[in-house]
């Protein structure tokens, strides 16, 4: 019976079938490629909507014991003490080994897969609530007409709009108070940093310098000052907290 | 409807698709699917100009072993912490309330210091070595990134614990700030004590441990830093008149430097210590000449008929600056160390007196006669920008800290002489306190080794 009532739908349906599935497998396709050229630090396993409030300050690879090495490996030390001139002695052995360490737990096991995963479920949602609410014609064109256009961010409504600005501002302020720009020199730098969030505020990488200031300590300033802030505060709304997961922060300290 | 089915098992969710907008939706749905990563990718910029914070937040936890080792009134931690706190760039926390003190890296626990708001936390220790000798370690953990940012290891005998505590804390601080370091370094400056006697004191740069040079009963003025740090020269009127001394500091040595007939003042090393350029009125009014550091060569730098006085010799022994009177009013110039015409370099203020440069060069500093006041300004060599510092009303004899952050100078209250520094940006005013007497004229001096 349904085979007979679809018959003869079936060719066009199989090529727009096709059609279908090759645009799915573009944007995919697209999907992975930035993510893993673009954005190479952000990754967390935790889907985007459903995670709870994660109460941890840091991510938790961090928290790693290489660090023992140097302070239980005093043994070559002692062979720099006959010196007989009492002066500082760098200490090389010691302290390379526990940066290393640290670093690579870090990135490896994020970098990879989840990416792709993590956006995946959410997306639909939106696009669902979405393709319901235009089943109208009107609709349907008016989205079409936001989609050639510059934004490519979904039109919200004023109301959302305000508690984005407002969440923009409550970010730019905590950040801003723990900005010591008395390390950032008499002239007017400016620098960029990039920085991935988790849904809870926290940082999921370390924060990516994008343009420095030319003056270390006023980079490291700013780093510290970005790390110090977290929790950043979030729009309780899941939809309009997507659009903070991903953040540019411009630096003007002397200004 | 295969199509619907194969949507709907990617969205994985029950949607309802009229049929008369099926192919519209299909391709917007197309279109809409090429655009997720579009959405996603698009980071929202947030612009932070200024800064709320001016202090880096540090906890420094007292070292191991320290109190049973060190014979001085303070431990090395307590040293360190002074030394970070009087840059004005750090805020220390208090730890008394901290029950976990981790003696090792891997004993921090990070959470707790960060609940704390440290940025960065010291850890030290103290050993006994079978020689006698002392071997002093520290570690500067940096709280959020939780890693080490720095870590050093001494060997050095009791008497030397202070100088190791100046040392860490220049590691620290100039691994936090990205400037140079200045606490292990030393400062001279002239007391004139209860009993009238004059003395020239070398102190520690936070002006502890002070030791006398010289003393007597005559004045004693002008000292100068011998670029190594080994030697001083200084003005002393024992022989009731002005003579210029150069003597090295561990062993007390003197040689007379400069006793010509009329007065001999002012001296100021070249920087590779082999000259000093010297004031002397031994033909006309106080005029500039140089020298060897062994008395011999005497060279007259420059001619003018006002009064030449207060060399000073540029880091790169090209150019000696001084103050004149010659275009009427004290105003600083510039000559080529070996000679030429005067330029003048300070247009600001009707009277601006004793130039020091700090060791980049950049920077000038002198004291300036602000409305009947002399405090101590700032000019920036490349912009020719101002900057009054100090606030007292006879401020007199700055002097650059090594890295260039601070300015000594003396100051008077109460009738009598004391020392404090300015930091360069004047956001920084300190006394050092712990000196007694009625001090004048200091003088800071380099790096020690």
């Amino acid at each position: 019976m349904i085979r007979v009532s679809e018959k003869s739908l079936s060719y066009k349906a199989g090529i727009l079938s096709f059609a279908v599935h090759g645009v799915l497998f573009i944007g995919l396709l697209l999907s992975v490629n930035w993510q893993t050229e673009h954005v190479t630090n952000i990754a967390e396993v935790e889907l985007w909507d459903s995670l709870p409030k994660v109460s941890t300050v840091n991510p938790n690879p961090i928290i790693m014991p290489p660090t023992p090495t140097p302070e239980s490996t005093p043994a070559p030390e002692p062979e720099k003490v006959p010196d007989p001139v009492p002066e500082s002695q760098p200490e090389i052995v010691l302290e390379k080994k526990p940066e290393k360490p640290i670093e690579k737990p870090k990135d490896k096991p994020i970098d990879k897969p989840i990416e792709p995963l993590k956006d995946k479920p959410q997306a639909p949602q939106d696009l669902l609530k979405q393709l319901e609410a235009l089943e109208q014609q009107e609709a349907l064109k008016q989205l079409q007409a936001e989609f050639a256009g510059e934004s490519n961010m979904p039109k919200k409504s004023n109301a959302s709009l305000g508690e984005v600005d407002q969440h923009k501002a409550a970010i730019q302020r905590k950040i801003q108070a723990n900005v010591n720009k008395s390390l950032c020199s008499s002239g007017k730098p400016t620098l960029t940093f990039e920085i991935a969030l988790t849904p809870t505020g926290e940082l999921q990488t370390a924060p990516k310098l994008i343009k420095a200031s030319g003056i270390n300590a006023c980079d490291e300033a700013v780093e510290r000052a970005i790390l110090q802030s977290q929790p950043l505060p979030l729009p309780a709304d899941a939809q309009l907290r997507g659009q903070f997961k991903n953040l540019t922060l411009k630096f003007t300290p002397n200004q | 409807m295969l199509m619907k089915i194969n949507l709907l098992k990617i969205m994985g969710e029950s949607v309802h698709i009229f049929n008369s907008k099926f192919k519209t939706l299909l391709g917007f749905t197309a279109l809409v699917f090429a655009f997720v990563p579009v959405f996603s990718m698009a980071a929202m910029t947030i612009e932070i100009s200024g800064g709320g914070a001016n202090q880096i937040p540090i906890a420094i936890l007292p070292f191991a072993n320290e109190m049973s080792t060190t014979a001085n009134q303070q431990t090395i931690s307590q040293i360190v912490n002074a030394d970070l706190v009087r840059s004005g760039l750090f805020k220390s926390l208090q730890t008394g309330g901290v029950a976990n003190r981790p003696s090792s890296m891997a004993d921090i626990q990070y959470p707790q210091w960060q609940a704390l708001q440290a940025q960065a936390l010291v850890i030290g220790q103290l050993e006994n070595l079978a020689d006698g000798r002392l071997k002093v370690s520290f570690r500067l953990a940096d709280i959020l990134k939780q890693s080490q940012l720095a870590g050093m290891e001494y060997t050095v005998t009791t008497n030397q614990l202070r100088l190791t505590a100046h040392k860490i804390a220049d590691e620290i601080y100039s691994k936090l700030t990205g400037e140079g370091a200045m606490f292990a370094s030393r400062i001279a400056y002239i007391n004139k004590g209860n009993n009238g006697r004059y003395s020239l004191q070398v102190a520690d740069a936070d002006g502890a441990n002070p030791q006398t040079v010289i003393s007597s009963a005559e004045p004693i003025i002008s000292p100068a830093w011998s670029p190594d740090g080994m030697s001083m020269a200084y003005v002393s009127f024992e022989k009731k008149k002005p003579i210029v001394y150069v003597q090295t500091l561990n062993t007390g040595k003197r040689i007379t430097l400069a006793s010509f007939k009329g007065n001999n003042s002012a001296p100021a090393w070249s920087p590779d210590g082999t000259k000093l350029a010297i004031v002397l009125t031994y033909a006309a009014n106080s005029q500039i000449y140089t020298i060897n550091a062994d008395g011999t060569g005497l060279t007259q730098l420059i001619k003018s008929n006002g009064i030449d006085t207060e060399p000073f010799w540029s880091n790169d022994g090209k150019t000696i600056y001084f103050t004149s009177d010659r275009g009427g009013r004290p105003q600083i110039y510039k000559v080529a160390s070996n000679g030429g015409d005067a330029q003048r370099v300070t247009f600001e203020g009707v009277y601006n007196v004793s130039p020091y440069f700090s060791l980049d060069g950049k920077s000038l500093t002198m004291i300036r006669n602000d409305n009947g006041r002399f405090r101590v300004a700032l000019q920036n060599v490349a912009t020719g920008q101002n900057l009054l510092l100090s606030d007292g009303a006879q401020d007199e004899s700055p002097s650059f800290s090594p890295n260039g952050r601070m300015i000594l100078y003396a100051t008077r209250t109460g009738g009598r002489g004391t020392l404090a520094a300015v930091s360069v940006d004047g956001s920084v005013k300190q006394k050092l306190t712990e000196l007694g007497g009625d001090m004048r004229e200091p003088a800071w001096g380099p790096l020690l080794k």
